[in-house]
């Protein structure tokens, strides 16, 4: 898994590529808690544009980043997740909580 | 031979050996991956059966062998000429007490995790079967039939 976090004004963008499994998932953690503590963020969004592979470990993983910004009064957002991880995060129940947009651009709209 | 032994006769199997590490599930999953593609599975009943195996063999490291990387997970997957995968992932680890407890969704023994890796396995594969003694270990049986090819309606 690769990972990139980038600052958008007060939106925080976490560009993640590959599989988010039981071991990304500790290190997805680590570094998005690390920025959170760091920076404080008014939104976070995970763009899961080139993740092809997750379970429940990385769903719950996310959960936990969600639960970390409603602490402090932070909202999150996913982009872009492909049809098969998309899948496994509907069936997850996830989109009750997070807000699940086919793009950016979709994102952006939605949240105006 | 008459046709029903022919079904029940193995095509291909692999028997996988790993420690208890979490870096190895991802080895497990694409060696799982390659392996079915000998079979006429779609990509997705594919990433299906790869998520299947890796909710299993993530739960035998981290709550069988309480993340203890020196212990063993053991995998056969055989692959059927009948037409289906079963995947056996196997720990000797804490076992499960209330099995029936454990399968509900959304129970888990430890903070912060879902508990939704056997409906997951559930309802991603066609059978699920999990055999476990406490103090003796846990395994669990996945199996997934190759779906046969739906005709076109002209
Ligand atoms: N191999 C195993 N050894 C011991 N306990 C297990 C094993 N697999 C599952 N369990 C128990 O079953 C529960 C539910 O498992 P699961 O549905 O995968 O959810 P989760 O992994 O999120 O806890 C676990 O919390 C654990 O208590
Ligand atoms: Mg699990």
């Amino acid at each position: 898994m690769q990972l990139e976090v980038k600052p958008k004004g007060h939106t925080v963008f976490v560009y993640i590529k590959g599989e988010i499994d039981l071991q990304e998932t500790e290190r997805l953690r680590q570094e998005v808690d690390r920025y959170i503590d760091h920076h404080g963020m008014d939104h976070l969004v995970f763009d899961l544009t080139q993740v092809n592979f997750i379970d429940s470990s990385g769903v719950g993983g996310i959960i936990g980043r969600y639960r970390k910004m409603k602490d402090i009064g932070g909202k999150m957002s996913i982009v872009g997740a492909k049809p098969t991880v998309e899948k496994v995060l509907i069936f997850s129940g996830i989109q009750k909580i997070i807000p699940l947009y086919q793009t950016e651009k979709d994102r952006i709209k939605a949240e105006k | 031979m008459n046709v029903n032994e022919k079904d029940f006769r193995v095509k291909n199997q692999i028997r996988l050996t790993i420690q208890s590490r979490a870096e190895n599930v991802a080895f497990v999953r694409a060696c799982t991956a390659a392996f079915a593609s000998q079979m006429d599975y779609t990509l997705e009943e594919i990433d299906e059966i790869r998520l299947a195996v890796s909710e299993a063999v993530s739960n035998s490291i981290i709550h069988g062998y309480k993340n203890d990387p020196y212990s063993q997970v053991e995998l056969y997957i055989t692959l059927w000429e009948n037409g289906g995968i079963e995947i056996v992932v196997e720990d000797h680890g804490c076992g499960i007490a209330d099995l029936k407890q454990a399968m509900e969704p959304t129970f888990s023994t430890e903070p912060g995790r879902m508990g939704l890796g056997f409906a997951f396995m559930q309802s991603f594969m066609d059978q699920v079967e999990v055999k476990s003694r406490v103090g003796q270990g846990t395994t669990v049986i996945l199996k997934r039939k190759v779906r046969q090819p739906v005709e076109s309606k002209n």
